[in-house]
């Protein structure tokens, strides 16, 4: 038994395909309860906008956002389950086909040269974020179409240890906030990594994004205290949807801690857009396919 | 009060000047896309004494780059399309305002004190549209008329859109000086006290960031 190239192909093409076309089921039900939260027409009417282009997005099959991102896929690969091939290779035909077929927006290029490759690949993309799991016997894929408007808005300090590394947490994100106002789209979700290093806190920071359902407090009580307060505070902040004043701002804020230097650490902060696409699917070593995020075909309903 | 308006493009600067921050606005007609490298463009053939090779005079500039398909007939469609973040426009698109007479520049978030100043002058407004409404948006879309700039990349390349009741958009910056954006950010500059009391936090507690600035050049000058 092993997970053969063609069938990493076909599920990522589909978990590509769902994840741009409608939103997790907990995202969506975020969305309707701000909107039945909210008071001001302003407020209420950009959440109507929202829920009614998740609707037509749905209904016609297309890409709900037109920034379908710079494809991000995780992939969680379980010990004991054996990959032909190269799932890289394969991930990189998956992004082609769904550029193509879904369609995607033809987002990547060069940096240097501007080249547009006109397949959302090359130069490194798709970009794979790998992690094992030690006694599993499957492969879970998911796909992350993250549009920029948000992924610009990500920011990293460095707080000394003679600090209160909480407190700076919060005036960190503040601060943050104060300048992104409405720029990333909100209602948001907040990413925050505190400690690891310069990549591996940000790193944290993003993948915190995906937790679900969404608002899920961590299991450390110091860390969601911390997300709790962040999560009141961001919100009184009153810049609601899309910055134009109201009560909701982030829908979530997700904290995580990795262990870090005695001197300094760093502290890195990531938002996501409403429109917080991901699909996920787990790949059994014996083939089976299991849709986790979109059970039905293209829908998370 | 605010108020409501559908304008058939091109529009006068008279139907502009009567607007104000909040109206809510519906737009007809062509909407021409465009966007960094776009911009970028647009300004350098201008320094240099070019035209276009379109008409923005009185018009609408979307920042916006569609999913777009080509159809079995060789005519393109698209499929999604919903604005990008408008401040980083704020210096190459008041160019472009001053210079072509813009009228309606349609995007999100906001643009900068540079283009609420250009705006006033010229009599040219913001109008937001929903960040992320992209499946809402294209089904304003009559027809994709034309393109212009493909081998900038398909994202970058002015799409001529023939819009039909595109809205509601939100007016973000009118001609009198004032900007939606601002009009909040007061208002969350008074809410700061009482959210850094709460949390036990000095207002003056500065951290460093590592550098974020996004760089744009204002003008169509060489590096």
């Amino acid at each position: 038994m092993a997970i053969s190239e063609g069938l990493i192909e076909e599920t990522l093409f589909e978990l590509m395909r769902k994840a741009s076309i409608s939103l997790p089921l907990d995202v969506q039900n975020a969305l309707k309860a701000g909107y039945a939260r909210e008071e001001s027409v302003t407020a209420k009417g950009q959440l109507m906008s929202i829920l009614d282009n998740c609707r037509i997005a749905n209904e016609k099959q297309i890409g709900l956002c037109q920034d379908t991102g710079v494809p991000m896929v995780y992939a969680d690969v379980g010990l004991g389950c054996r990959i032909e091939g190269n799932p890289q290779a394969a991930m990189a035909r998956a992004l082609e086909r769904a550029t193509k077929e879904v369609p995607l927006r033809q987002n990547v290029i060069n940096p240097l040269t501007k080249e547009n490759s006109g397949t959302n690949t090359g130069w490194g993309i798709p970009y794979v974020h790998w992690d094992m799991v030690p006694s599993a016997d499957y492969l879970d894929l998911m796909a992350v179409p993250k549009g920029f408007g948000s992924e610009m808005r990500a920011a990293q300090c460095w707080v000394l240890t003679s600090e209160d590394i909480g407190r700076a947490t919060v005036k960190a994100v503040l601060d943050v906030v104060e300048d992104a106002m409405g720029e990333p789209c909100p209602p948001v979700i907040l990413g925050i990594g505190i400690g690891g290093f310069a990549d591996s806190s940000m790193a944290l920071a993003k993948k915190a994004l995906f937790r679900t359902p969404i608002g899920t407090r961590n299991v450390d009580p110091v860390v969601a205290a911390l997300e709790a307060e962040i999560f009141e505070a961001v919100n009184a902040m009153e810049l609601g949807p899309m910055g134009f004043g109201g009560k909701t701002y982030a829908l979530g804020v997700h904290a995580e801690l990795n262990g870090s230097h005695t001197a300094v650490v760093p502290v890195s902060i990531m938002f996501q857009c409403w429109a917080c696409r991901y699909s996920k699917a787990r790949i059994h070593n014996d083939g089976r396919v299991e849709y986790l995020t979109h059970p039905e075909r293209g829908s998370a309903q | 009060m605010t108020r409501e308006y559908h304008f058939q493009l091109p529009v006068t600067e008279e139907q502009i000047r009567q607007l104000n921050c909040g109206d809510t606005v519906y737009v007809s007609g062509l909407v021409y896309t465009m966007r960094d490298m776009g911009h970028r463009r647009a300004v350098d053939m201008l320094a240099r004494g070019e035209t276009l090779p379109f008409d923005l005079h009185n018009g609408a500039l979307w920042h916006c780059a569609p999913i777009v398909r080509k159809t079995p007939q060789g005519k393109w469609e698209a499929i999604s399309a919903g604005p990008t973040t408008s401040s980083r426009f704020t210096y190459l698109g008041s160019e472009l305002i001053k210079q072509l007479q813009i009228r309606c520049t349609i995007g999100k978030g906001t643009m900068l004190t540079k283009a609420v100043e250009t705006m006033k002058e010229v009599g040219s407004c913001f109008l937001n549209s929903t960040g992320g409404c992209a499946a809402l948006y294209a089904g304003k879309i009559e027809e994709v008329v034309n393109v212009f700039w493909t081998d900038l990349g398909l994202p970058e390349a002015t799409w001529v859109l023939r819009m039909k009741d595109f809205g509601p958009l939100i007016v973000g910056i009118d001609t009198h000086g004032n900007s939606l954006f601002e009009k909040v950010g007061a208002k969350m500059r008074q809410n700061m006290a009482s959210i850094y009391e709460k949390s036990h936090l000095d207002p003056n507690y500065s951290l460093s960031y590592l550098p974020k600035r996004v760089v744009a050049r204002s003008s169509g000058s060489k590096w």
